[in-house]
């Protein structure tokens, strides 16, 4: 085409269009604009333009009758209102001849979606967590999960995770996950995962360890898998998994209120839990227990603070204190949930009417993957006490019974000078919680045999204080 | 013969009293025998919650005037008219005479009026210890253990375990079936972990009082601490057996499903667990034992919601049974003085006509003066 005519070809357009866009905004103004579009047929509406004097051009192929607009656009201008009409369904309009706009074919970018979780190295079973990203700027949809081909989540909010249950059985399992852009445009993740192979019946169960990692105080977040060695009952294990901070959490406050509480207390551990539970992520949840020598309140497992933190309102400070007994109903009801589990203890730590004994906790926290926190609200020592449950040594021993627990689940106990220290022992165990690194391994020659194995693990980072459950149970 | 006698006795325990220094200002002793007879007349009527007030206001007030030395010149002035009443009475009437000044001792402590209180507890504490060697009958040296009981239960209640100690020692002096005192040192012994010497006083106890289904509770547990076991165990079926529903036998379900789960007898600790629930459904400890005994037996069918069974303890707000264990044992200090309050009434006439012979005497005094 000759360049003259070329450009006399995009001069007339230019007038076409210029009239066209200039003399539709006043259709828009004053009829398009009112115009309700939603729950509509697509056709309908293009044939209302049409009846308004708009010469639209389209193919029943392309438009067909079944084509529903789902969301009224939010453009002001015409051509904009078309684009947004149309993209939905893979369609935009364009300049035809003799001033009319055509309905033709959109190319649509495709939405740029990862499955981040599981990976294709897990073996998955039970309930799992099921994570994407999408990496645009642009307004989604929606997120769509499928494993083998069954939709199990749909999410139209970030972040697109869902706790999801693949159930029990060792199969190959294929993950999708189709991202839907808001004007069109969709796209797909695909991540398949091996069953886990069995030789010779032996079951191999990924062992989870939590490891806090701190110098001079401060958490090290810059390690790397290389850096870590496991040793598992003397042998050292490749590292499987490795994670860090975003790992849901699942806690549950156990909050003291015996009469031997300070007045003030309620009040600065309301101030402290809501401190802990504002900062959790959308997939973290928790639940507060309430206790003296019995349970005072117990919430179901939520994320909703306020629902939470409502039994501490007018709490008394009643009764005696039952510290063992509700640890361990704190553990036991960590079994029934996923992901890290975190037990926050508040506590003077002096139990004397608990049905269980410390070494019975102990007992469990050895079987259970639960780390514990215990917040002290005694600084000066453990003082002495007898009751008629039991005399000093064995109220002495209780109490490094409960050190003990707490040491090896992984936990620390946080020593408090006073009750105005208790929000700030919160918010530091969870930015510790948020540091924590989650490393797995396979354990080798498992026996179940209920024996002590201890887990060592080192890490390559000078000076780094390293904590973490030393050991479980192999059953 | 007999009244002389009962005055040389006081007259020993006035002695340090009538050592005391004088007072800077003038104790008004004569006005205040009249007050002080005021009330025991009141309490000899039956007015024993307005004895009691009456007492405290009339002590309090002067002290409040004559600041605490004057507590001995008090304590004289007392006893004087105390004695005065021997002589018509005879020691009987010291009995109720003691019970009321245990009642204002614990009136002294609910008020926390700490010299009050300790000069209250030291006359009480010395007029029933006065009446145990005075009374030469059986039925006064019953009393006397009965009242020495009690007020070593009052000086158990505020922690003196040494006198409390004390004292229910000399109630079984005086009376070793002496139920209340047997129970009173065996709680003693056992909060200082004493099991050995807290059994020997439970054991005594179920002998003298085999319906005390406390003190069998108390025994059990104490012989599973002195690895006594089996007796243990029958003691506790014993009482699982009786229909009474009540924190013992919630306790008696837990002590002996403990038992069997330090023995590894997750079937039998199951079936107990599962009757005691039955029985006691919004007990709060029963289920939390019943979810350990689950993972102990590594039983999944076993296994209970707990968090469902907290969340229906936790709707209940009565003391939980490890809590009222862990109390001052009192059953037998409420049996005790209950019928202190009953073998009260026949003493009060004594002092009732004591106080309208000393009446008499007072108006005839006046008269010839």
């Amino acid at each position: 085409m000759p360049r003259s005519s070329a450009i006399g070809r995009g001069l007339a357009l230019l007038m076409v269009s210029s009239v066209l866009w200039v003399g539709m905004p006043q259709l828009a103004a004053d009829d398009a604009g009112k115009m309700s579009y939603a729950g509509r047929p697509l056709v309908d509406v293009l044939r209302d333009f049409q009846n308004r004097g708009l010469r639209i051009l389209y193919s029943s192929d392309l438009v067909r009758p079944d084509m529903m607009i789902t969301k009224t656009p939010t453009a002001t201008t015409l051509h904009l209102i078309l684009e947004q009409l149309l993209a939905p369904h893979g369609l935009k309009p364009e300049i035809g001849p003799l001033g009319s706009v055509l309905v033709v074919r959109k190319e649509v970018a495709p939405v740029p979606v990862t499955i981040i979780q599981p990976t294709s190295q897990q073996a998955v079973f039970g309930e799992i967590e099921i994570a994407a990203v999408v990496d645009t700027e642009a307004e989604i949809d929606r997120v769509e999960f499928f494993v083998n081909d069954r939709l199990v989540a749909q999410l139209v909010h970030p972040p697109y995770r869902a706790l999801i249950d693949v159930g029990e059985e060792n199969i190959d399992r294929v993950f999708r996950a189709v991202a839907y852009g808001a004007w069109g445009g969709r796209g797909f993740s695909t991540v398949e995962t091996k069953p886990v192979e069995f030789v010779e019946e032996v079951e191999v169960a990924l062992k989870q360890v939590y490891v806090t990692i701190t110098r001079s105080g401060n958490p090290v977040t810059d390690l790397q898998p290389e850096d870590f060695t496991v040793i598992d009952n003397g042998d050292r294990r490749e590292l499987v998994t490795f994670e860090r901070g975003d790992v849901p959490l699942t806690a549950v406050l156990l909050v003291d209120a015996s009469e031997s509480m300070k007045k003030g207390y309620i009040e600065a551990t309301s101030n402290g839990s809501r401190a802990f539970l504002t900062r959790m992520n959308p997939l973290d949840q928790a639940m507060l227990m309430l206790f003296c020598d019995r349970t005072l309140a117990a919430t179901p497992f939520s994320q909703q603070t306020d629902e939470l933190l409502r039994p501490l309102i007018g709490t008394p400070y009643v009764g005696g204190t039952a510290l063992n007994d509700h640890l361990y109903a704190a553990l036991k009801v960590l079994d029934r949930q996923q992901g890290r589990r975190v037990v926050i203890l508040l506590s003077d730590g002096r139990d004397v009417l608990s049905t269980l004994r410390m070494e019975d906790v102990l007992w469990k926290v050895h079987r259970s993957d639960a780390v514990v926190y215990w917040i002290r609200l005694l600084k000066r020592g453990r003082g002495s006490f007898s009751s008629a449950w039991r005399d000093f040594k064995e109220n002495s021993r209780e109490q490094d019974d409960l050190e003990r627990a707490v040491k090896q689940s992984g936990g620390r106990i946080v020593a408090l000078a006073g009750i105005d220290e208790i929000e700030g022992a919160f918010d530091d165990i969870m930015t510790e919680l948020r540091e924590q690194y989650v490393i797995g391994y396979y354990p080798v020659d498992r026996s179940n045999d209920g024996r002590w194995r201890p887990v060592k693990i080192k890490v390559d980072a000078f000076g780094a204080k390293v904590r973490y459950s030393t050991g479980y149970i192999d059953n | 013969m007999r009244a002389k006698a009962i005055t040389a006795a006081l007259a020993i325990l006035l002695l340090p009293v009538l050592a005391s220094a004088a007072q800077p200002r003038s104790f008004k002793k004569k006005d205040f025998q009249k007050q002080y007879r005021r009330v025991l007349e009141r309490y000899a009527e039956g007015d024993f919650e307005d004895a009691v007030s009456s007492l405290v206001e009339l002590e309090s007030a002067a002290v409040a005037e004559y600041g605490v030395k004057v507590l001995d010149r008090m304590l004289k002035a007392k006893l004087i008219v105390l004695r005065d009443l021997m002589v018509d009475g005879g020691i009987e009437v010291l009995a109720p005479v003691t019970l009321l000044h245990e009642d204002t001792y614990v009136a002294y402590l609910d008020l926390g009026s700490s010299p009050l209180a300790r000069h209250s507890r030291t006359m009480t504490a010395d007029l029933v210890q006065f009446y145990a060697k005075q009374g030469d009958s059986q039925e006064s040296q019953l009393m006397a253990s009965g009242l020495m009981a009690s007020l070593a239960g009052r000086f158990q209640e505020a922690y003196l375990d040494s006198a409390a100690a004390e004292l229910f020692a000399l109630a079984l002096d005086v009376d070793p079936r002496n139920a209340a005192a047997l129970q009173g040192l065996a709680g003693l012994y056992e909060r200082r972990g004493e099991y050995d010497r807290t059994v020997v006083y439970l054991e005594q106890l179920a002998d003298v009082d085999p319906l005390n289904r406390e003190g069998r509770l108390r025994l059990a547990v104490n012989l599973m601490r002195v690895d006594r076991q089996r007796k243990s165990g029958e003691t506790l079926r014993q009482l699982i057996d009786e229909p009474d529903s009540d924190w013992i036998l919630s306790l008696a379900y837990q002590e002996l499903a403990r038992i069997l789960t330090d023995n590894a007898d997750f079937t039998s600790a199951r079936s107990l667990l599962e009757e005691a629930v039955g029985r006691l459904p919004r007990d709060p400890s029963l289920p939390i034992q019943l979810a350990y005994l689950s993972d102990r037996e590594e039983s999944v069918d076993g296994d209970i919601d707990l968090l469902v069974w907290l969340r229906r303890s936790a709707e209940d707000d009565g003391e939980s049974p490890r809590y009222l264990y862990s109390q001052i044992p009192k059953s037998a200090l409420e049996d005790l003085r209950r019928a202190l309050r009953q073998e009260r009434q026949d003493r009060l006439l004594l002092l009732a006509a004591a106080l309208d012979g000393h009446a008499h005497f007072d108006a005839a005094a006046e008269a010839g003066s």
